[in-house]
């Protein structure tokens, strides 16, 4: 993983360890003691010093331990790192300078180092060392380019450059779904967000959180059981979490328009932690929705009753949305036809008048039920003279009738 | 040292009988021999610490002479020399007739010969042989066997011996050892089976109204039992699995182990990495704890949870003085690591020198890693150190 660039023999040597969070000791040498055994009692005494610990019974230790292996690093987690520089020879060097860099798919970022300092000397077989921290933001290949230079004690200006290649790969997955809620009461929009574990072990979530965009409102809907008891949810790697959000429209109605094609919804914030605690976060970048076309114009109830008494007269009060871009001339026609059990009492053929871009208007209607249970209203039939285009509007709303 | 009458030791091999022994003994048939094993693996274990120490100081160890018996074996290992003990479970079960070659063939099993098996395979787990442990444990099959009966050898029978001449041990370490092998839920099916046995026993023990003793020591074997199947759990890394397991024994526990349960907990949580969990047990180690060594030491892995590592270093520096000073080597360890990721690199590896007993493993590796770190080829700290061990 690490190359080399300079030429003729160093006087320093530069080292990296990464430093991913330490990991407890595991025991490999484990043993169930019975305690009436000749044998296992002397041997779990034995195994003592050595584990450093009193029982062979446990299956991890709580003795921290030093990195040895280089585990993969992704997107949203911080690259810590400890770079150090040797004097492996006899004579002092001075002037030393220590330039970090980190080479990714699109840029060269360079990272804070106060091992740069070109006061300072280096005695035989001494070290400088520093802790450096870095949010990685990008996937995809990495390079971390260290740059040495110094003096000898002859003056002489030395320089060399070590390499270190790592993937960074991406931790989780997001699928989103979009549900409308709206038919001609409900506004509503349902987010299903799915969270896969794309990492090589588990990772548990802390905060799956939607920030909506100016335009909605969000709620979460979670399971009943949430008690801290359970811990946070453990994904172990490629299963999948879902999350459902509920986002209300945060205007107010007559502004329909703001919702026709795409709309921004807002972005997710995801924070999750992996083994020994490290760290993760991630923001989605921000969702998109395409609205339901919902044609030229709109029709919504305002008020209905719900419940209404046979052979009753009844008001409904609807409104119309002019969501198309050019005026439209539009009149009122009811069919009686398709609903035998609800009779029209209002007038068929009323002009509603011009409606503009944007805007709308508010009719009534006038009805009685003639049997009871549940019934439908339908055949309402609205014609725009200018294009002499009639819209169809059935099954608009329910009513229980007793 | 007198043996002790079968009556005072009966109780430690009580085992309810099984199917196939009943059908075997309403038969009469005592010829066949259904278990049998024999060695695989009979090369002797290299002495690594005397090599080291002729090594480094030209100093030749030597190991003590013992008897080849189960009085040997014993000695050795109360001595520690548990390779040395290794090899002789090599002799004896060659001496017995169990060596190379018989597993698979008719031979005599007796009391010794399935003492010799338990001692070895022991040793065998705490040496890390795990391979060749699940190739001579092989010929034990399911330990199910009549001839794994006392009953099923008259002569033994008429003297009064019942129940199972299978030590315990080898049970339990028949239930663990597929944890090695690429089928490790098979050690839950183990484990579980030999749980629900266990239980059986103290069932019966009770209804029999044995005495208070051994149903104290059949309830110390079902904990055993249970902290295997949570190890073979945490293994396949089903740790909610092995936190349930747990905490069934945690309901159950004295003080002092009830603490060591609720320590390892954490650790667990820490291990998932989830929040949640640290701050629950950590919550009930702290009631349980305060003012203890146990209390700043929890504190402390707590903190490196959460990459605060200068506090972390804090909590095990007061840990040690609940202690007594740097004579725990959990707690110099931990507070030498948390210097190094505090960037303290030279702090840290001088700290894990310091320490005045023995080393441990762990503390030897860290120097090791540390060192590979900021050490020169011609750094002579190391070797003095490990000069240092040789010489306790």
């Amino acid at each position: 993983m690490a190359t080399t660039e300079g030429t003729k023999d160093q006087l320093l040597a530069l080292k990296v360890m990464r430093m991913s969070r330490p990991t407890f000791n595991e025991f490999a040498s484990t043993m169930g003691v019975d305690p009436a055994d000749p044998f296992a009692s002397g041997i779990e005494k034995a195994m003592s010093g050595v584990n450093g610990c009193d029982s062979m019974e446990l299956p991890v230790g709580s003795y921290l331990m030093a990195p040895t292996s280089i585990d993969n690093i992704y997107l949203g987690e911080t690259f810590t790192f400890y770079i150090v520089v040797l004097n492996e020879s006899e004579q002092i060097c001075s002037d030393i300078s220590v330039k970090v860099d980190l080479q990714t798919q699109t840029q060269r970022i360079t990272l804070q180092s106060k091992l740069g300092d070109t006061q300072s000397e280096l005695l035989p077989s001494r070290s400088l060392g520093q802790m450096v921290m870095h949010e990685i933001k990008e996937t995809g290949q990495h390079i971390l380019v260290c740059s040495v230079s110094y003096i000898t004690n002859d003056g002489e200006k030395m320089f060399f450059r070590k390499f270190f290649k790592f993937p960074v790969n991406k931790p989780i997955d997001v699928r989103t779904k979009f549900y409308n809620a709206e038919d001609n009461l409900n506004t509503d929009v349902y987010l299903e967000a799915q969270i896969q574990n794309l990492c090589t072990s588990s990772i548990v979530l802390e905060k799956v959180q939607m920030e909506p965009s100016e335009a909605y409102t969000c709620q979460e809907i979670k399971p009943s059981q949430s008690s801290d008891e359970f811990g946070n949810v453990y994904l172990p790697p490629k299963t999948v979490r879902q999350y459902l959000f509920c986002l209300s429209p945060s205007t107010p109605d007559n502004a329909l328009t703001h919702y026709r094609g795409v709309s921004a919804i807002g972005k997710l914030d995801m924070q999750w932690r992996s083994a020994m605690g490290e760290r993760g976060r991630l923001q989605t970048s921000s969702l998109q929705r395409m609205a339901p076309g919902y044609g030229d114009i709109r029709l919504s109830v305002e008020q209905i009753p719900g419940i209404i008494p046979l052979l009753k007269p009844f008001v409904i009060v609807c409104k119309l949305y002019n969501c198309c871009e050019r005026s439209l001339d539009l009149i009122l026609s009811l069919d009686g036809s398709l609903q035998p059990d609800v009779v029209f009492c209002s007038t068929s053929g009323q002009h509603l008048g011009q409606l503009s871009p944007g805007k709308s208007v508010q009719f009534s209607l006038n009805a009685f039920a003639t049997s009871a249970g549940l019934q439908h209203i339908s055949g309402i039939r609205i014609t725009d003279t200018f294009l002499r285009r009639t819209y169809e509007h059935d099954e608009i709303a329910q009513i229980f009738v007793n | 040292m007198s043996q002790p009458s079968w009556s005072e030791v009966e109780y430690l091999y009580y085992w309810p009988e099984n199917e196939r022994l009943q059908i075997v003994v309403a038969a009469q048939r005592y010829e066949t021999v259904y278990t049998m094993p024999g060695l695989k693996n009979v090369e002797s274990l290299t002495d690594k610490m005397a090599y080291a120490t002729l090594k480094l100081k030209e100093v030749q160890i030597q190991r003590p002479t013992v008897a080849e018996s189960v009085e040997g074996l014993k000695q050795l290992i109360g001595l520690g020399h548990l390779r040395a003990a290794y090899n002789l479970t090599i002799t004896l079960l060659n001496n017995y007739g169990q060596g190379v070659g018989k597993a698979g063939q008719p031979t005599r099993n007796t009391f010794e010969t399935f003492e010799f098996w338990s001692c070895r395979f022991q040793l065998m787990m705490a040496l890390k042989l795990h391979s060749e442990l699940l190739e001579e444990l092989a010929a034990f099959e399911t330990l199910d066997a009549p001839d794994t009966y006392f009953q099923y050898y008259p002569a033994l029978l008429q003297q009064g011996y019942i129940g199972s001449i299978i030590p315990f041990n080898l049970r339990m370490i028949h239930a663990e050892a597929p944890r090695f092998s690429p089928d490790p839920i098979e050690s839950i099916k183990r484990c579980c089976a030999l749980e629900e046995i266990t239980k059986q026993v103290i069932d019966q023990m009770t209804i029999e109204s044995r005495s208070e003793n051994q149903i104290k020591l059949w309830k110390q074997r079902l904990e055993a039992v249970k902290l295997m199947k949570a190890r073979c759990w945490y293994t396949m890394k089903e740790f909610h699995q092995c936190i349930t397991v747990y905490q069934e024994l945690l309901s159950k526990a004295t003080d002092d182990k009830r603490a060591r349960l609720l320590q390892l907990l954490l650790r667990i949580s820490v291990v998932i990495g989830d929040e949640k969990l640290v701050e629950k047990f950590s919550r009930e180690i702290t009631v349980q704890n305060s003012g203890s060594q146990n209390f700043y030491l929890h504190k402390g892995i707590k903190d490196s949870f959460y990459g605060n590592y200068a506090k972390a270093i804090n909590n095990f520096q007061n840990a040690q003085k609940t202690s007594g000073g740097l004579s725990n080597p959990t707690v110099v360890n931990n507070e030498a690591i948390c210097q190094l990721y505090n960037g303290k690199v030279e702090d840290a590896r001088s700290h894990l020198l310091s320490f005045s007993a023995v080393p441990t493993e762990p503390i030897m590796l860290n120097v090791n890693t540390i060192s590979q770190l900021i050490s020169t080829s011609k750094d002579n700290a190391k070797q003095q150190f490990l000069l240092n061990i040789v010489n306790k």
